[in-house]
Order: C-alpha cells, then structure tokens, then sequence
C-alpha cells in the first residue's frame, strides 16, 4: 500500500493545494485502497495488486480539466529538474562539511587575537623596548596568519556551495519520497541543533567566568594580563557550535524549499515563510507576547538597577531562548 | 480482445454511473467493480475517469455525496447518490442513446467485416 500512496503522492505533488485537489486526491486514495484491498484478499501477490492498480489507475489529464488545473499538469517537471535522492544525499554532505569550515573560518578570526594577548602577558614584566616590540610584532603576524587561515576556510565553503547552485536558485524539485527523505533526516539532528544552539549560547553568556576566576585565584601580572584570551577561547567555542548548527540548518530549508509554495508537494514550507505552529495553546499564547515580556523585563530590570551597561545582555540571550522553545515546540 | 476506447465511451460514463445509482447509494470502488462485471470485462473505468464524472456531476447536481462510516464497516469512505435531477438526466440520455444507436446502426457494416466480435 505505501507504494500506492506514494505513486499517488507523486503524482499530485505540483498540483497546487486547493481544496478541490485535496479532495480529488482523498478520494483516489479510497478507490485505490478498497481495490487494493479486495485484489489482496482475493489472495494475489502485492507486485501484482500494485500493478492492476496502477495501470487502472488513468492519468491526471482528464481530472485536470474538472479541477481547473491543466496548466499544471502540462508543466510538470521534466525528470532530470528533479533532485535525485543520491545528490540529496550529496547535498546534505556537503553542507555538514560546509557548515564545518564556516564555523571554523568563525572561530579563528575569533579567536586571532589570543596570541597577542599571550604574548603581552609573556613579556609584561620585561623592560626592554626590543622585548616588547618583538612580542608586539609576533602577535601581529600570528593574529592575521590566524585570520588568513580563517578567511582560507570561508573561500573554500564558498566554493563548495557553487556545486548546489541550483538549489540555491530554486530551479530543480523534489519529490515526494526525497521530501520525506529530508524530513526524516532534518528531524534526527533536531535534538544536536537545539544542544548546539543551547551550548553555545551558554558558552558565549558565561565566557566572562574563567577570566573573573583567574583574577581572582592568581592575582599576578601576568594572569591578569592573559584572563582576557579566556573570554576569546569560550565565545570562539560557542559561536562554532551556533554557526555551525545554523549552517547545518539552513540546508535543509534550502531543500524544503523546493517543493514550490501552494503546491501539493508543498507539506513543508521553509520555516522562514511559514506562520509557526505550536504544539499547544499554552506555548502559542506564550510566544505571542514574547517579545513584548522581553521588552518589559529589560526595562524594568535596567531602571531598578541602573546597569544599563550590562543589561543589554538580556536581548540576545532572549533571541536565545526564543529560537530553543520555537525548536522545542514547533509542529512540524 | 478489443477493449472500448476511452473516447468513446466518455459521453455515457455519466449514464452508467447514474445506472448503477439508481437503486442504492454506492461508493467509487464498488461502482468500478459493477462496471467491470455488467459489461463482462470489457470496460474497466480508469479511477481518474470516475473520479472525473463523480466531480462533474455533483457539480450539476445530478448526485449528491456523503460520508457513511456506518456502512464502510467503521472507514470513512464517500458515498454517492443519485438526486431527481440525476434521475431525469439519466432519463434524457437513455433517449439520447436510443437515437444515437439508431443513427450510428446504419452506417455499420454487417457481415464479413464484422469478424467475429459480436
């Protein structure tokens, strides 16, 4: 039987979503089933059910007239406009290793100018002007050697994305059974994207911790002069976590997104261009005042304690908090 | 064994679904079943084309449907049924086919060209 649903499915998928269309293909779907049903009980193989089934089935042709859509049905897609399941497969490979070497292109440029910072510490008690302007110049070269390694990383993510142009451009489709494919697979890392954006975030909040804590134990030059790199390493770390995911992400909706809007085939939207559904009432009439619950606890916060300087905090680890509980409690 | 072709026949599929309504409601696959064996297997109704007909003519009010899960055994399943609109357009066609049956008759050649498929 899924095999007739999924021919069934695959012939419907560019039809645009109408009611009518809905309707048609429910009540196909009956038909196939009760004849496929009877054939079955009459004790035939399910190759043979499935192939009187098809062959009785007809064409879309003689419906598209009833339901107003000939236009759709003679512009269906040629076969070699479809994204094969391979290069689906492919695709999705790539762009783990892409959101890989952006991440990492991130996380060096962050992390640039940690050498500097080492450096000064190294030499912070040395008195010399040679030292010093040694150290100084060391750092330098390390610092944009880092960034140049980083910048390396984003050119060659760039080129890989070339390949998949036509993903980008919109101009190939999928079918049903790579949708569902993707669906599948989108839905495995759901848990690694919520952990990764969480972590990273958390990374990026509490970075200011080791740097306080050093300060605190070892109150030399020295490690006061180098707690600062601390903060760089852990807002390097959870940024890599956050691109990385996000890149990660942006795949799939890059493949989700071929299934045209309005059409049949179109049961997953992008994210972007839907209206999020919640999986119930209380989440829905949560997130509806969000943002505006955010704005009060800011200001309310920042005028009873004054800490204006720091209270801007608040904004991001709201966006935060806001894309964990989407990801937590979308329906999908 | 030559089977009907779909051009044909198109005109009074209307005719034959209303038929087979005339007596019970009925649902799509059971109506295909009834084609089958009335005409001897000779017609197998695409479920395109039935779909098709059923569409068109609750569009024109010919038949009315609805949803039984009582006699599908406990399935939601569509059920079709004729109305008197239905009934009289059936009326009218059986007339249209009579005279069409006539016309085209005369114009068949009986005898040897006629090999064996009667």
């Amino acid at each position: 039987m899924e095999t007739l649903k999924n021919y069934l499915e695959n012939m419907f998928l560019n039809l645009p979503n109408t009611p009518e269309v809905r309707k048609a293909k429910n009540e196909l779907l009956q038909m196939m089933e009760d004849k496929y049903t009877e054939l079955k009980a009459e004790g035939r193989a399910e190759n043979e059910v499935i192939g009187i089934v098809i062959s009785e089935f007809g064409n879309l042709d003689e419906l598209a007239e009833e339901l107003g859509i000939k236009t759709y049905v003679e512009e269906e897609m040629a076969p070699d406009q479809m994204l094969s399941l391979e290069e689906t497969k492919d695709f999705l490979k790539d762009t783990v290793k892409r959101s890989y070497l952006i991440a990492l292109g991130v996380m060096f440029c962050i992390l640039s100018p940690v050498p500097v910072i080492f450096l000064d510490a190294i030499v912070i008690n040395e008195k010399s002007d040679f030292a010093l302007a040694k150290a100084s110049m060391i750092g330098a070269i390390l610092m944009f050697l880092i960034i140049a390694i980083g910048v390396a990383f984003f050119i060659f993510a760039g080129t890989m994305k070339q390949k998949w142009q036509q993903i980008e451009r919109n101009t190939v489709g999928i079918d049903f059974n790579v949708t569902a494919y993707t669906k599948k697979q989108f839905e495995s890392v759901r848990g690694s994207h919520a952990l990764c954006l969480s972590l990273g975030c958390m990374l990026c909040i509490l970075s200011f911790i080791p740097a306080f804590i050093i300060d605190t134990i070892f109150p030399t030059d020295f490690w006061y002069e180098c707690s600062g790199a601390f903060l760089f390493i852990l807002v390097a770390v959870g940024v890599y976590l956050i691109v990385f995911t996000s890149n990660r992400n942006k795949g799939y909706q890059a493949l989700f997104a071929l299934n045209a809007r309005g059409t049949m085939g179109n049961t997953h939207v992008p994210e972007s261009a839907k209206e999020v559904e919640y999986i119930n009432e209380t989440v829905r009439s949560v997130m509806n005042v969000y943002w505006q619950t955010v704005t009060c606890i800011y200001l309310c916060v920042s005028f009873l304690t004054f800490n204006w300087e720091i209270t801007w905090i608040i904004w991001p680890v709201a966006a935060v908090i806001q894309s964990i509980l989407k990801t937590n409690f979308q329906k999908l | 064994m030559i089977t009907i072709s779909s051009d044909v026949i198109r005109g009074y599929n209307d005719t034959i679904i209303l038929y087979l309504l005339l007596d019970n409601p009925s649902y799509g696959y059971e109506i295909s079943k009834q084609i089958k064996s009335l005409s001897a297997e000779k017609y197998i109704i695409k479920e395109t084309t039935l779909y098709s007909a059923f569409n068109r003519m609750e569009k024109n009010g010919y038949i009315e449907s609805f949803q039984n899960e009582e006699m599908a055994g406990g399935k939601r399943r569509t059920y079709y049924r004729i109305t008197d609109a239905g009934r009289q357009y059936y009326r009218e066609k059986c007339e249209e086919w009579v005279i069409t049956k006539e016309v085209v008759e005369k114009f068949i050649m009986k005898g040897e060209n006629n090999n064996g498929n009667a």
